[in-house]
This record gives C-alpha cells, sequence and structure tokens, in this order.
C-alpha cells in the first residue's frame, strides 16, 4: 500500500520541480500583456504539438473514457469519445489558419465575437466559454483529488491545494510562455508513462488474450462493435466536446502562438492523431475493470483506469501511475488558468484604461484568483458531471452560430443570437436534468442524444437561414480593424 | 459483432504503437527546434 506521506511527498517534488523550470524560463521574456497571454508567433512544431498534446489530455482521459467503456456503451463509446477528442482539434487546422488571416492581431474568442457580432453574442459567448473552462479545470482538480485519495488515503483538500499552489506559482509569474514551456516536457513524461502503465496492466493481467477473455465473460456486450447505446453516446458526446473545444480560449491562444500556418496546422493534426490512442488506451480500462468485477456502483465506471491499476499494480508501477495523473492535471491546469486569465484580461481595456503593465498584473491577479477558485472547489469532491454537461450543452448551441461567422458575410448579430438561444431552448427541453425541474412531460424523453444533437441541429439551421434571409453582409477584411477598435489598439494606429 | 481476441489485440497493440510514434515524432521535432533557433541565434 502506498502511504500518504510518500505519495503527497513525491507529488510535492515534481510540481515543485516543474514550478521552478517554469518560472525561470519565463524569467525576462514577460515584458507586456502580448508576452503573458499570447506568445504570438513564438511556437515552433515540436512546442506547439506538445502545448496542444499535454492542454488537451487532462486528468480526465483516467476518468471519462473509462467510465464510457464501463457504463455508457462500451469500445463503441470509447470510440465517441476518441473521434470527438480528435475531431475538436483537427477543426482547429482547419479554423485556426482561418482566424489569423481575418484576425492577425487578435488574442481570444470573445474578442471575435465583439468584434464580428457587437455586444450581446460577446456576453454570452464570454460567459459560456468562462464557465466551460472553469468546469474543466474544477473537474480536473476535483478528479485528482478523488484518484489520490483511492490510491493513498490523500486528503482532498491537500491535493487540490499542492496542485493549485504549484501550477500557480509558475503560471502566475510566467503566463503562457511558463505553461508552455512545462507542456513540453510534461508532454515527453506523459507519452511514455501512459505507455507503460498500460503495458504493465496488461502484463499483470496475462496479456490482451487473458483480458479479452475476462471482458467477454463478464460482459461481451462491452466489446461489441456498433452497440446501439455506444453509437448513440458516441453521436451525442462527439457533438459536446467538439462544440466546447471550439469556445476554449486555450486553443485560440495557440492558434496565435503558432509560428506559422504550416506549423499550425501540422500540431493540431498530430496531436488530433495522438489524442485517439491515449483515449482509447485508458477508455478500455472501463471494459477491463467491469470484467475483473471492480465496478460494484455506478459512481464506481468514473475510477474504473484507478481500480484496476490499484488491484493488479505493485507499488512502484501505482506510484507512477499517480505521478501521470498529476502531471496530466498540471499540464491542463496551468493552460486553463492563463486562458482564462487572458479571455478576461484582453477585454479590460474596453472598460477600464490600464497601461500593459497595469494588464499584466491584472492578468496575474485574475490568475490568482481562478487558481484559488479551482482549489477550493476540487477540495470538496463535488461531482460536477451536470455542471460539465450543461456548460458543453451551451457551447453545443453555440460554437456553429460563432464561427460561421468567419465563413459567411451574411451571418448577422441578431440571426445568431437568435439561433444559439433556439438551440439552447431545443437543447434544454431534452436535457435530463432539466426535465426535473421544466414541466415538459407532453414532449418526448429527454436524452442527451437529443439534447445535443437537436441544440446543434437547430442552432446550425437557423443561423444559416436567418443569415440567408437577413440579407445583410459584412465585409470580413475589416474583422481585424474592428478587433483593434473594440480591445482598445485602435487608438495605437 | 464482438470484437475478437485478435481485433482486441491489434487494437490494443496498435494503439501503443501509435503512441510510441507520437512520442518520437514530438522528440525529434523538439529536437529540430532547438537545433534551428541555436543555429539562427549569433
Amino acid at each position: 500500500m502506498v502511504t500518504t506521506t510518500a505519495l503527497l511527498g513525491l507529488l510535492v517534488a515534481v510540481l515543485v520541480v516543474f514550478a521552478v523550470f517554469g518560472a525561470w524560463y519565463a524569467r525576462g521574456r514577460i515584458e507586456t500583456v502580448e508576452d503573458y497571454i499570447t506568445a504570438r508567433n513564438s511556437a515552433g512544431g515540436g512546442a506547439l504539438t506538445a502545448t496542444v498534446v499535454a492542454s488537451s489530455m487532462g486528468a480526465w482521459i483516467l476518468f471519462s473514457p473509462a467510465e464510457a467503456g464501463a457504463a455508457f456503451g462500451g469500445i463503441t463509446a470509447v470510440a465517441g469519445y476518441a473521434a470527438g477528442s480528435a475531431l475538436a482539434l483537427a477543426a482547429f487546422a482547419v479554423v485556426g489558419p482561418r482566424i489569423r488571416r481575418l484576425l492577425p492581431e487578435g488574442h481570444s474568442l470573445t474578442e471575435y465575437a465583439y468584434a464580428r457580432y457587437g455586444p450581446v453574442m460577446y456576453g454570452y459567448v464570454l460567459l459560456v466559454s468562462v464557465a466551460y473552462m472553469f468546469v474543466f479545470l474544477a473537474a480536473e482538480f476535483t478528479g485528482i483529488a478523488s484518484a489520490l485519495s483511492l490510491i493513498a488515503g490523500v486528503p482532498g483538500w491537500q491535493t487540490a491545494a499542492v496542485v493549485g499552489t504549484t501550477v500557480l506559482a509558475y503560471t502566475g509569474y510566467g503566463g503562457l510562455r511558463a505553461s508552455m514551456v512545462t507542456d513540453t516536457v510534461q508532454t515527453v513524461l506523459i507519452l511514455p508513462l501512459l505507455i507503460v502503465s498500460v503495458v504493465v496492466t496488461l502484463l499483470a493481467l496475462g496479456g490482451t488474450n487473458a483480458v479479452h477473455t475476462t471482458i467477454v465473460d463478464a460482459a461481451p456486450e462491452l466489446l461489441t462493435l456498433g452497440a446501439p447505446s455506444g453509437l448513440e453516446f458516441g453521436a451525442y458526446v462527439v457533438v459536446a466536446i467538439v462544440g466546447a473545444e471550439m469556445l476554449n480560449q486555450a486553443w485560440w491562444q495557440r492558434v496565435y502562438a503558432a509560428s506559422d500556418e504550416g506549423t499550425l496546422r501540422r500540431s493540431f493534426l498530430v496531436a488530433a492523431v495522438a489524442v485517439v490512442p491515449m483515449v482509447f488506451l485508458a477508455g478500455i480500462f472501463g471494459p477491463v475493470a467491469v470484467g475483473l468485477g471492480l465496478v460494484e456502483a455506478p459512481a464506481d465506471a468514473s475510477v474504473s483506469f484507478f481500480l484496476v491499476v490499484t488491484e493488479v499494480l505493485p507499488d512502484p508501477a501505482v506510484i507512477a501511475v499517480a505521478v501521470l495523473a498529476v502531471l496530466l492535471v498540471v499540464s491542463s491546469a496551468d493552460t486553463l488558468f492563463n486562458a482564462i486569465a487572458s479571455v478576461v484580461t484582453v477585454d479590460l481595456p474596453r472598460v477600464v484604461d490600464l497601461s500593459d503593465s497595469g494588464l499584466t498584473a491584472a492578468a496575474r491577479a485574475v490568475t490568482v484568483v481562478v487558481a484559488a477558485a479551482a482549489t477550493v472547489v476540487g477540495a470538496q469532491g463535488y461531482s460536477v458531471l451536470t455542471l460539465f454537461l450543461l456548460a458543453d450543452l451551451l457551447a453545443a448551441a453555440t460554437f456553429v452560430p460563432l464561427l460561421y461567422g468567419l465563413y459567411s458575410s451574411r451571418a448577422w448579430s441578431g440571426g445568431v443570437a437568435a439561433a444559439s438561444a433556439a438551440g439552447l431552448v431545443v437543447g434544454l427541453a431534452f436535457f435530463p436534468p432539466a426535465r426535473a425541474v421544466l414541466p415538459l412531460s407532453a414532449l418526448p424523453a429527454a436524452s442527451y442524444f437529443l439534447s445535443f444533437i437537436g441544440a446543434a441541429a437547430v442552432s446550425t439551421g437557423l443561423a444559416v437561414v436567418t443569415a440567408r434571409l437577413g440579407n445583410r453582409r459584412y465585409d470580413l477584411d475589416r474583422l481585424d480593424d474592428d478587433g483593434a477598435l473594440a480591445d482598445g489598439r485602435g487608438g495605437e494606429r | 459483432m464482438t470484437l475478437s481476441a485478435l481485433g482486441f489485440a491489434v487494437l490494443i497493440w496498435g494503439s501503443l504503437a501509435l503512441v510510441a510514434v507520437v512520442f518520437l515524432y514530438e522528440l525529434l521535432t523538439v529536437w529540430r527546434d532547438r537545433k534551428e533557433r541555436t543555429a539562427g541565434s549569433p
């Protein structure tokens, strides 16, 4: 049994090394708020691929895919998870260059929303984006707290406090540059650690044939290709993940951080390819846990990965898995700290007159607030699943109308706002948790499938229809000028 | 249709191999970036 003190000591040691490295790298490199939140055109292929892989691979890959594999449709559901995660990144290989071309001096998705659609859509996108990123962050903290509690009985508040403080130390000081350089090291550690964790677990279980037999004997449906429940889950999770990730400021920051368009495209595509096997490998732990009889209650499904690991692996291997989990959390937490700080900071010049150093200080202050809030929420051990799904639903109803404006000169603010609102209404009408509070019993049964597909389909259809009917024209070439006016850059030109 | 033992093995080992390839690609790209940066600096 791994002791609490030993694991906590190792956790502190690993995190302090990253904090010192991130702060050391950023020393002397943060002269303006641009350096802190944008790191424009600074990342080559290696750094960009690494930061995209590390930022996308949070501790969630050790929880959600395995839960999907155990409880939502087996291998088919895991495939849906992998497809959704990959498609979201691949989409940025297409949308990213377009964003850079139309808004070459931009910083954030909210800045784009304001410039293209005005204050109403801006406010809505800001709300949805920050809500999604904060829930993601809180889920990461909650996840690592529960994992280390399961492995060695580490109290949740201690895990959350150590992770929150150390990540804040280097992200608060070094911003995006510190986040990206530590992501490179984290990726180089995460990939082999994942390989070793899976191989050692497979060997401990007797190889792939023995694992296959274990699953087929206990729950053959979990290895059924194209299982209806898995297909349904896969379909809506693709929409949920793609929608949410398109509103994740972390990717917009990395779109601008890329050294050029070719690097941007290649890095996001490589990351999309990398995500698929990683999600599969983590997801297979769900059916394995069911096969071994470790999933006794529905809540156990989400910790399938750790149930298997603690059941079959020796202590040193369990510690390696714990380090993997911590690296995964840290790599996405630093990204989200800075992403939330940047989305708020970029918009500050619109409401207050601050110097560049004042803006950098404000970005650091927001990072401190976000870190403190994530630490406190993460230590509580709340179930954030419903909040996560709600944030995903908001994004599913918003992302197509929002991005449509990058391609259509006819899209207009009232049309896309109405499309998003209508999509959200449809989504909520079929959102299972909403049925408990909304008097909608006359409608067909609620399901996440209908909710997410309905939200995305209605918002997409209405965005197109209102654009056609509105007969308005927006010159996309003036987007950067409007962005400059929106974020206060206009005065400098 | 249930995934066969062979299909399962291919899925697992194929995924592991792909992660390993990405890892090597990452190492190579970081090394190349670093070399270019060093060559470009005065």
